[in-house]
């Protein structure tokens, strides 16, 4: 039998954000396993994006940033894909995502 | 590792040929029964609703229902069939097994819509420690629990190669209020375990929201089909609409439309921590009688005499068609 997972969970670990997380540039890299002029260039390369409000002067990065970061250190680790290739294959990626979601949910 | 079969047509109560709208409608009725939010034994509830969603996700995808009918009648395929997010790809020896995502093995290997799963990339030459796969896995999320944000028991199964020992780690994601379709968890240190000393990869929930008898989202808006009768469409009326948060006097204008979209503002779901929400949008459907009283259809046949909208030649005419 299945153990049931509400069972004795009073005492379980909570991950996920109570509310959302934003990493500074040096721990994003570090969490990604990058340096920090990596993270900078993808951000110039339009791949990430910080979720800086207009008053904040330093860049910040939520979960999902780190890990497009990691998607894209995959693609070139594993493909040896140059920064147009990993843009175009960003982009595709991205599209599947969105098609896929208007497949289930119908357009609007 | 074949996982077992379900029987999708028996969990919605309908025939192997049913149309989509029967499929649609099974869905509504049994959803309404067994939600969550209105069943008294939770527990079980909650169980048989994330099994008619999963029933529905498949069946009512045309797509995903041809799939659904070649594998049943070919339960060869089976074999060696791709393995989406629960299996890491990557890493056959090891093995993953959820509970509490509200999605099925069956239903991860072949119509979860797939997950990338980042290989592990990092190896530190000195010691050629690598750190583990990122793994991915559907998350079934109420709408109601993506208003209100929850709180929610998961237990993951791991097969370890290296020791070849079973091993379960139970812990709960925290639902924020507001979770969008697609948006991941991320759970720290719960994907793949790493090689040679180095740290285990992080398992990505990603937020699919379950279908809901009475709305459908979109990011953060909310959308409701909302059923009327022609004179309502034509001379306007007020009317009770459920939202998420308790119903609403909507006033439909004279003269609208059937499709006709009427957005509420703030009444959909919260949008980060600002407080803001997004709309809540009814789409109108005019909905025609089928069987009419012969009072009703003398006051239809003096409306066709005296309306000059489409009027044929041969108007009182009676044709039929075959």
């Amino acid at each position: 039998m299945k153990p049931n997972p509400s069972e004795n969970a009073s005492d379980l670990p909570v991950y996920g954000e109570e509310t959302d997380t934003a990493y500074t540039i040096e721990v994003i890299a570090e969490l990604a396993n990058v340096d920090s002029k990596t993270v900078l260039r993808y951000q110039e390369a339009g791949f990430i994006r910080p979720v800086n409000t207009a008053d904040q002067a330093t860049s910040l990065f939520d979960e999902e940033c780190l890990r497009k970061l990691r998607h894209i250190e995959h693609l070139r680790a594993t493909c040896g894909v140059n920064d147009a290739g990993l843009k175009l294959i960003l982009e595709l990626l991205h599209e599947v995502e969105i098609l896929r979601q208007e497949q289930r949910l119908g357009p609007r | 590792m074949p996982s077992d079969f379900k029987d999708y047509y028996t969990t919605l109560g309908v025939a192997r040929d049913a149309s989509a709208v029967d499929i649609k409608q099974a869905f509504r009725k049994l959803a309404r029964e067994h939600h969550p939010d209105v069943a008294k034994d939770k527990f079980t509830a909650d169980e048989r609703f994330k099994a008619i969603n999963e029933a529905n996700e498949v069946l009512s995808d045309p797509v995903k229902r041809k799939k659904y009918d070649q594998l049943s009648a070919n339960p060869k395929m089976d074999e060696g069939a791709p393995h989406h997010a629960h299996y890491s790809q990557d890493a056959p020896d090891q093995r993953f097994h959820f509970d509490g995502t509200g999605f099925s093995d069956f239903f991860e290997q072949y119509f979860s819509g797939g997950g990338f799963n980042p290989r592990g990339q990092t190896h530190t030459r000195a010691s050629n420690a690598q750190r583990g796969n990122d793994i991915e896995s559907g998350f079934l999320v109420t709408l109601d629990e993506a208003m209100h944000g929850t709180v929610r028991s998961v237990s993951l199964q791991t097969l370890n190669p290296q020791t070849g020992q079973g091993e379960t780690r139970n812990f709960k994601v925290r639902i924020p209020p507001g979770a969008t379709n697609g948006r991941r968890i991320r759970v720290p240190g719960h994907g793949e375990l790493g090689y040679n000393g180095g740290s285990a990869g992080d398992l990505f929930l990603r937020v699919r929201h379950a279908a809901h008898p009475d709305f459908t989202s979109r990011d953060a808006d909310i959308y409701h089909e909302l059923d009327i009768a022609p004179w309502e469409a034509v001379l306007g009326t007020t009317v009770t609409v459920p939202t998420l948060d308790g119903s609403i006097r909507l006033r439909i204008p004279a003269n609208s439309e059937n499709g006709q979209k009427l957005r509420v503002r703030g009444r959909g779901l919260p949008k980060g921590k600002g407080g803001s929400r997004g709309d809540f949008f009814v789409i109108l459907q005019v909905q025609f009688p089928k069987n009419i009283s012969s009072d009703e259809r003398a006051l239809w046949e003096q409306l066709r005499d005296r309306s000059t909208l489409f009027r044929r030649q041969n108007q009182t005419e009676t044709s039929t068609t075959s």
